[in-house]
């Protein structure tokens, strides 16, 4: 009996269970889907590979505003916000205890209230009324004469998706490192001092970054994943979906397009295939980035 | 030479600077003399017509009048109203709209009098019916023109009914057929006692014009002006004792009310009188809604032994933050003693018990038997700050005006201004203003137990900003954010102060008659009150609220998208009236989420009925064979004639309609005449040419005028882009609906005004929430909807009858017509395909929709929640009698002659789409809107037909099926009924 109870199965078994019933299962539906027609009131119909051609043959939008949109916002947000989360941790680091922990919680914060706040006080903040903060700032200063449409206007919304964005990236992988930081051995820094290191730098090279890199890597890897999932702050920003001439469309924002406005599950549902093999090997190639080459 | 010239120059520049020095000083004195006189004025407000009640009322110089006078109705009128016995002795007669009557009085001596009546209310409206009295033709104060006599409202039932989960349902109320005797009194209650009138001596003329309601008047007396004894004088009337009885009644128990919105609500208080754990029992009379002035509750009390009593209420007062609230209190229609006619009630987070008194609760006589005892909001001890702050609150308008028609609107922040060169009381006001401020902010502090109430904060900070700008008046200009702009100013903060003291609502659990002072626990104990919450707490996971149920055979099941109080109302209705006339079964259930029935629907268990739906969703129900065609049915013109002619665009697919508009918005322009009319002496616009015209004089005066495309920040929906293109004769799509219109002359035409209007002419691009910029008056005109409407009806009290709505702007055609269509679309009515009682659901719905039963609900709805729940039904005979202003509902009448929506076809949501990005093009990117147009045109052709053939209209890119697209010019064709035998 006790050797039974003992058996590895018993202790992945709650994994398994939760694993397939929340991952595998859905995303075995999702790529069944996404080779039907399916338009959540009718049965769904199979229809082949005929969404994939349609989404790289006639989805001008996909290619032409939705690829480079979120590319550009994955790019810019996942390796800045990583070096900001790294940085932040480190200089954290160097400070005591409790003020520590008192900052970490100030600056984890806004990763969890993110949804909130961005409607609350980014929208009152970039607002295009005269009496948002930042342009009635602007007009008093007298910088401009009228207030800009920050969020209405295609040429802002992108940029100001990214200061948002990086303003709640400290989230568990800023965290992760903050906690691989603090579990160097500090002997290792005398041992290094002793042996000829001359300055800070030379420190974080040598000893920091080697010691923690399997939380630089979880960190790195959750940078450039969570950027690709996010899609609800330029709706949020700009008050729609999808987003003005398509500015802040990224490619969550078009599977909801397909999936709840245009009633097209089938073809959201190819969508989100090609979504989940670009997460895949973008994690991958970060993998072999900052992954232990065994 | 040079030194006698030299010696003439300093005479002459000497000269020059005493005769300077000389015309400053006079001009200083005469400023000095100004400010005397002002401040004599100061207390008058010449901002209304006649002279405030309180001013009239210290220059009266006739004695309190020693005699009563009566006046019978058979003296007054020919005809006598004898149709139903109220009881009533003497004659009656019958009074409707608009009818005028005078009394004529002969007297010796001058003499103040107030005027009494014996009336009953019998109007079906729920507002009191509105006279106003003017003595020998003249108004004799501003408050006698708008006295209202109020109807006496009691429960329908006094057992309340029950739910189907047992808890207790709101009664709605009724008017009780009785005579009632009331003098006039000051509508806003800002004036406790009743009005007194001065008649000199000789012949006087009253005369009486009823403004709106319909009464049974009785007698008319004019009596000598109530006045209150001393408490001290009130305990030598009557010798007793104080007898040792105690009478516990709850605030359910309400005998009378004098309007409809006063409302019951369930507290879950293990300490209150009537409390049960598993269900919502109605045991608390809910504050809120009785807060205005002169709302006033009854209770009967029966007394058991003639005696002294103290009487109590156990309260809660959280309206008035760390102020008390007041209620007069009087027992069988009489004030005891002066001093029970201003009761405080001060603020308390919890319920509190409290004896009516100073520092020893008052004894009150009562003889055995039955009483009733009334309480009703004054808010005279409030009146002083209020018409105080009003007045500086106007001033303080005006001084913005004057300094924006120096400066401009955008002040250059670095120009220096003497202002006092220019405005040269300016210091003066500004001095009066604290002077005043401060004097009300000590007053009013002696009322609380508090060293700084909550509630004066803002008194505070705008006296701290005013101060702030009376150091250096020079620096106004550039600080009018402190002084009159945005929500931080200090015409701001008064504003909001100034609507508080309007608002004292007071929270009562129960009510004391009582002989001992020692009083039931206010709260219940730590113990059962945490074993309370816990029972609750395990409660919460088996009680359900109308949730969704699985659907039931012989049952119509409805799922409502409505708030759970209107459902029960509408259950209530169902049960009383459909299933009683039909023996059709319905059950409601709430409908949490409209994604849900789409849910609900992919799972095989939708209702057959969903009501409260978002107006798009019929189409997309019916174009997968998910809703159910209404033309099939018998009686179905009869229905769609109820309704405006474009509101059925959306319903309409293929030669079917799936559905009915339940409710419906309106878009009409909103303007301050304050600010718009008298102010700048503009007229409201009726055209878009117009609109244009009065926009320079807005912007010179920093003003604007607001267009709904400021509202939606990145995606512009046909709500707001559509009117343009309709307006301009355009047209969305091509008559066989393969392709779209929008880049036609006519659309194109729309689209030049649409987007020109805020490249050009500067209209502001975004503004969240025009109902606040109205207030303010920095957006004193502009097209809003019903949500607007009842925002500015319900909260912006300060602005009340400053303000009016007119039609949308339109496009003139030849001919005189202005075009002004708008959208309407709101809520919408559906049955489901999957129903197995078709035939009865659609009698449900033809009920429900029906004229009778809308304007029931409408009423109901107000009679039992209160007046601001506005039922915006889209019956447009029921909507005719909702009681709003009648000014208001021809104007929202008039526009739905005008209401359209726009025609849905497969791909509808890409021609939105591109048009709101046509129009950011346009306005953000200045690309010409010809080539915007024709690029939105083409993707918006590319998908439409990409979705006709996923819908089976094109097969590899050849038309194979018309699809007749519903406008505007061809809905008629869809509102007739269809013969049995072309149903396919």
């Amino acid at each position: 009996m006790i050797r039974r109870m003992n058996h590895p199965a018993w202790f992945f078994t709650p994994y398994v269970i939760l694993f397939t019933t929340f991952i595998i299962i859905p995303v075995v539906i999702a790529i069944v889907l996404s080779f039907t027609y399916f338009n959540t009131i009718q049965t769904p119909d199979l229809i082949g590979l005929k969404n994939y051609i349609e989404l790289l043959t006639r989805d001008e939008v996909f290619m032409q505003y939705v690829l480079p949109n979120t590319f550009k916002f994955a790019f810019i947000v996942g390796p800045v916000g990583y070096l900001l989360s790294f940085i932040l941790a480190w200089m954290l680091a160097q400070v005591p205890h409790k003020s520590r922990t008192v900052l970490a919680i100030i600056l984890y914060s806004p990763s969890m209230t993110a949804g909130i706040a961005m409607g609350v006080i980014w929208t009152v903040l970039f607002s295009g009324d005269s009496t948002g903060y930042l342009n009635a700032l602007l007009l008093n200063i007298g910088i401009v004469e009228e207030p800009i449409q920050f969020l209405t206007s295609p040429d802002y919304l992108m940029t100001i998706m990214i200061v948002v964005s990086l303003w709640g990236s400290m989230g568990v992988g800023f965290l992760a490192m903050l906690a691989g930081i603090m579990n160097i051995d500090p002997s290792l820094y005398e041992a290094a001092y002793v042996d000829g290191l001359r300055n800070r730098w030379q420190e974080i090279f040598y000893i920091t970054i080697p010691s923690m890199k399997p939380q630089m890597l979880f960190g790195a890897v959750m940078a450039v994943v969570g950027t690709f999932q996010v899609g609800a702050i330029g709706v949020q920003l700009s008050g729609a979906n999808p987003t003005p001439q398509y500015a802040g469309q990224l490619l969550v924002n078009h599977i909801e397009d397909f999936g709840f406005i245009r009633y097209l599950m089938g073809y959201a549902s190819a969508i989100s295939v090609v979504l989940l093999i670009l997460i895949y090997s973008i994690s991958k190639a970060t993998w072999s980035l900052f992954g232990e080459r065994d | 030479m040079a030194g006698k010239r030299a010696i003439v120059k300093k005479i002459v520049i000497a000269s020059v600077l005493v005769l300077f020095a000389v015309i400053v000083l006079l001009l200083n004195r005469k400023e000095n003399i100004d400010y005397k006189d002002f401040a004599t004025e100061m207390g008058v407000v010449a901002d209304f017509a006649g002279d405030k009640y309180v001013q009239v009322k210290k220059e009266y110089t006739a004695d309190p009048a020693v005699q009563n006078l009566e006046f019978t109705a058979d003296e007054l009128f020919i005809d006598t109203f004898s149709g139903i016995d109220y009881g009533y002795s003497s004659p009656m007669t019958y009074l409707n709209n608009s009818e005028e009557f005078t009394i004529t009085v002969n007297l010796p001596d001058s003499g103040l009098y107030n005027i009494e009546v014996d009336y009953i209310d019998i109007s079906s409206g729920i507002l009191p019916a509105e006279l106003a009295i003017k003595i020998n033709d003249l108004l004799p104060f501003y408050e006698s023109e708008s006295v209202k006599l109020s109807a006496i409202w009691e429960f329908e039932t006094t057992e309340f009914m029950l739910d189907r989960y047992g808890n207790e349902v709101m009664p709605s109320s009724k008017k009780a057929a009785q005579i009632q005797t009331s003098k006039f009194y000051d509508t806003t209650a800002l004036n406790r006692e009743p009005l007194v009138y001065q008649l000199n001596s000789g012949t006087n003329i009253i005369s009486f014009k009823i403004k709106t309601g319909e009464i049974i008047l009785g007698s008319i007396r004019l009596t000598s002006p109530e006045n209150l004894i001393a408490y001290d004088d009130y305990l030598e009337l009557n010798q007793g004792e104080v007898k040792n009885q105690q009478i516990l009644l709850s605030a359910s128990e309400l005998k009378a009310k004098n309007t409809p919105s006063i409302r019951l609500r369930s507290e879950s208080d293990p300490a209150a009188l009537i409390y049960e754990t598993k269900s919502m029992r109605l045991n608390a009379l809910d504050g809120y809604s009785f807060r205005s002035g002169n709302y006033a509750i009854t209770y009967e009390i029966d007394v058991p032994e003639t005696g002294y009593y103290y009487l109590g209420l156990k309260y809660r007062q959280t309206y008035l933050m760390q102020m008390p609230v007041f209620r007069e209190l009087s027992i069988d229609g009489t004030v005891p003693f002066a001093e029970a006619s201003m009761l405080a009630f001060h603020y308390t987070k919890d319920y509190r018990n409290l004896l009516f008194g100073d520092e020893e609760p008052y004894m009150f006589y009562l003889e055995a038997g039955l009483h009733d005892l009334s309480l009703r909001v004054v808010l005279e001890p409030y009146r002083d700050a209020y018409e105080t702050i009003i007045g500086i609150m106007d001033e303080i308008t005006d001084l913005s005006l004057e300094i924006k028609k120096l400066t401009g609107n955008n002040p250059d922040q670095y120009r220096t201004w003497k202002l006092i060169n220019f405005i040269p009381d300016i210091e003066i006001r500004l001095d009066k203003w604290l002077e005043q401020l401060n004097r009300i902010e000590v007053h009013l502090k002696t009322y609380s137990h508090h060293a700084n109430p909550g509630l004066l904060t803002n008194l505070n900070l705008a006296i701290e900003q005013l101060t702030k700008l009376r150091e250096d008046v020079d620096i106004i200009p550039s600080k009018m954010m402190l002084l009159a702009d945005g929500n931080t100013s200090a015409a701001q903060m008064l504003g909001s102060i100034v609507q508080n003291f309007l608002q004292n609502g007071l929270d009562i659990q129960s009510i004391y008659v009582t002989g001992e002072k020692k009083l039931p626990a206010a709260e219940a104990n730590f113990f059962k009150k945490n074993i309370e919450s816990i029972k609750r707490f395990f409660l919460s996971f088996s009680k359900r609220n109308y949730q969704v149920t699985e659907s039931t055979t012989g049952v119509i099941d409805v799922w409502v998208n409505h708030p759970r109080q209107y459902i029960e109302i509408m259950q209530i209705m169902i049960d009383s009236d459909f299933t009683a006339n039909t023996g059709i079964k319905v059950q409601l259930s709430l409908m949490p989420d409209e994604n849900k029935l789409i849910l609900a629907n992919a799972a095989g268990n939708s209702p057959d009925v969903a009501i409260g739906v978002n107006h798009w969703i019929p189409y997309e129900f019916a174009i997968r064979g998910a809703s159910l065609d209404l033309r099939q049915f018998e009686g179905y013109e009869e229905t769609v004639g109820l309704f405006a002619r474009g509101a059925m665009i959306p319903y309409a697919f293929e030669d079917g309609i799936f559905g009915l508009p339940e409710t419906q918005n309106f878009w009409v322009t909103f303007y301050r005449e304050d600010i718009l009319v008298d102010g700048l002496g503009l007229e409201v616009p009726d055209t878009w040419t117009e609109v244009i015209e009065i926009l320079p004089k807005l912007q010179r005066y920093g003003m604007n005028y607001y267009e709904p495309l400021a509202m939606f920040r990145g995606f512009k929906p046909f709500v707001a882009t559509m009117p343009f293109i309709y307006q301009f004769d355009g047209n969305l799509y091509s008559d066989n609906g393969i392709s779209t219109e929008i880049n036609s002359d006519q659309s194109l035409e729309g689209m030049r005004l649409m987007t020109d209007l805020f490249t050009v002419y500067n209209v502001p691009k975004e503004i969240p929430n025009f109902y606040q910029h109205f207030r303010y008056g920095t957006l004193p005109i502009g097209i809003s909807d019903l949500g607007t409407y009842l925002q500015l009806t319900i909260a912006a009290p300060e602005i009340a009858g400053k303000w009016n709505i007119a039609l949308h702007p339109g496009v003139e055609k030849e001919g005189g017509e202005v075009v002004r269509w708008a959208a309407s679309g709101a809520q919408a009515s559906m049955i489901l395909s999957s129903t197995d009682e078709k035939e009865d659901a659609w009698r449900f719905l033809q009920w429900w929709m029906s004229t009778d039963v809308q304007s029931q609900f409408a009423l109901r709805l107000q009679t039992t929640y209160g007046v601001e729940y506005l039922w915006n039904t889209a019956n447009l005979d029921a909507f005719a009698q909702l009681p709003l202003p009648q000014e208001h509902i021809d104007v929202i009448l008039n526009q739905w002659e005008y209401a359209l929506e726009a025609s849905r076809i497969p791909g509808a949501y890409m021609v939105e789409r591109e048009i709101s990005n046509a129009w950011n093009e346009i306005v953000f990117d200045d690309v010409n809107p010809r080539i915007a147009l024709d690029e939105a045109a083409k993707i918006s052709n590319r998908e439409i037909l990409y979705k006709m053939e996923e819908f089976g209209y094109v097969v590899d890119g050849v038309v194979v099926k018309d699809y007749k697209v519903p406008t505007i010019y061809n809905i008629d064709d869809w509102l007739t009924e269809r013969s049995g035998d072309d149903n396919d």
